[in-house]
């Protein structure tokens, strides 16, 4: 090798990563949080502009794609809400039955939690369903824990890391995040874990519990600051093997993770 | 001081991008801006001029992505020395060759980069491999004129001004 400038580049490699590996190894928790929370509050506003921009960047684009499907599909919603028409009738009696089983089940009416609405100003690009990043933080009286819904009471994840004006989100698809469950047919209990960011998996069912395909999964309130009755999605498919403890089921969140633009974290 | 400040701002600003902007309209196949921006970098400069810029661009991804201060330091820094020591023995003046030389390392970094990133989450498959190779060429094709202007800018602030007496 006739380059001699070689061994002056690799003396700098080895320089740059024996820092980065000490870096790693000592890191003791929250070392480099104030600068990371410097960072994201000096370039919070600039985050909710880009996140703005992109969802309506990203409506308008499949707005434009789909204007050519508008015609069949009005024909297909004209239909449609004829058939609806007449499921909400059916629908009234199932809400009253459903009020009682929450009655029944002790859980909480959905109208009763404290919620803090946040914009969705960033989510982690190198695995989607891992983790968002919300405008509210630790001015606005977020803590970590607390958890986050969308809509009426469904659950997708639980704040982790709170900064001064923003704060981190764990998905449930996020491989860390685990929270006490409750099949609402069944009443059996497990433990809803991520699976990479790729799914999320109802485990620690005791072999002896019923658990079936299309069944509700919700939050139990066991632990920590998880109200009861949070929905967390349907069962997919149910896993079973003879020779294990326990039986695990495949669970469909109800939302799509990278869709979100407003979220509320339940106070 | 100001080229320095520009280029700080310039990663800055494709972080926030990566983090703010590209996720909703990608979504599972968001380009890695700043990696291609240090492989382009790297190709062209070398690994003596660009270890600054691979260390502060690792640095503000592993703030902003919530990562431990130091790993995407390691792997920015590794692609940055591969790539400079590869581009100075495949590289040439011929204008075509050298773009293709350099997508090819794009392709090749982004490999590295994800399977870094698998060795940690274990979550990626070929399939996954495969689309963001594709995306972060797309990009880099994209990108090449802005990059172009960018290693001019740094290359006339890095040059010694002459002085006409």
């Amino acid at each position: 090798m006739s380059d001699n400038t070689f061994f002056p580049k690799l003396k700098k490699l080895l320089i740059i990563l024996a820092i980065s590996g000490a870096l790693i190894f000592f890191n003791p928790a929250g070392i480099f949080n104030p600068v990371r929370s410097l960072f994201l509050a000096v370039t919070s506003h600039i985050q909710k502009s880009f996140s703005f921009v992109s969802f309506k960047t990203n409506n308008w684009i499949e707005f434009m794609t789909s204007i050519s499907k508008l015609k069949k599909e009005n024909a297909d919603l004209i239909k449609e809400n004829n058939k609806l028409v007449s499921a909400v009738a059916l629908l009234s009696e199932e809400k009253r039955e459903n009020e009682i089983l929450r009655e029944q089940l002790d859980l909480l009416p959905r109208d009763k939690y404290g919620l803090e609405a946040c914009f969705v100003i960033g989510q982690d690009p190198q695995t989607l369903g891992s983790w968002i990043l919300i405008d509210k933080g630790r001015t606005q009286g977020i803590k970590e824990d607390m958890p986050v819904i969308v809509g009426e009471g469904i659950l997708i994840g639980k704040i982790s890391e709170v900064q001064l004006n923003t704060a981190k989100v764990n998905l449930l698809t996020n491989s860390s995040s685990t929270i006490n469950a409750l099949d609402l047919e069944t009443g059996s209990r497990g433990v809803v874990k991520g699976e990479y960011g790729l799914g999320v998996v109802m485990d620690m069912v005791a072999q002896t519990d019923a658990i079936n395909q299309g069944d509700t999964v919700v939050t139990s309130g066991l632990g920590s600051q998880m109200p009861k009755g949070l929905l967390i999605g349907k069962i997919q498919e149910v896993r079973t093997a003879g020779d294990k403890l326990f039986q695990n089921a495949l669970v469909i969140p109800r939302v799509k993770y990278n869709k979100l633009e407003v979220v509320f974290v339940v106070k | 001081m100001f080229q320095k400040t520009s280029v700080f701002i310039i990663i800055l600003f494709l972080v926030l991008l990566e983090v703010s902007f590209l996720p909703y309209l990608f979504s599972d196949f968001a380009p890695d801006l700043v990696l291609i921006l240090i492989i382009f970098l790297s190709a062209r400069e070398g690994f003596n001029k660009i270890w600054p810029i691979a260390v502060t661009a690792g640095i503000l991804v592993d703030l902003f992505f919530f990562q431990t201060i130091g790993m995407q330091v390691i792997i920015y820094s590794l692609i940055a020395f591969g790539v400079g020591s590869l581009a100075k023995r495949f590289l040439v003046e011929h204008k075509l060759w050298g773009i293709f030389t350099i997508l090819f390392l794009v392709v090749m970094g982004t490999i590295i980069n994800s399977l870094a990133l698998d060795f940690r989450e274990k979550v990626f498959s070929g399939e996954y491999f495969l689309y963001k190779s594709l995306v972060n060429a797309a990009a880099f094709i994209t990108l090449y004129v802005p990059m172009r202007k960018l290693e001019k800018m740094l290359g006339r602030y890095r040059e010694p001004k002459l002085i006409i007496k």
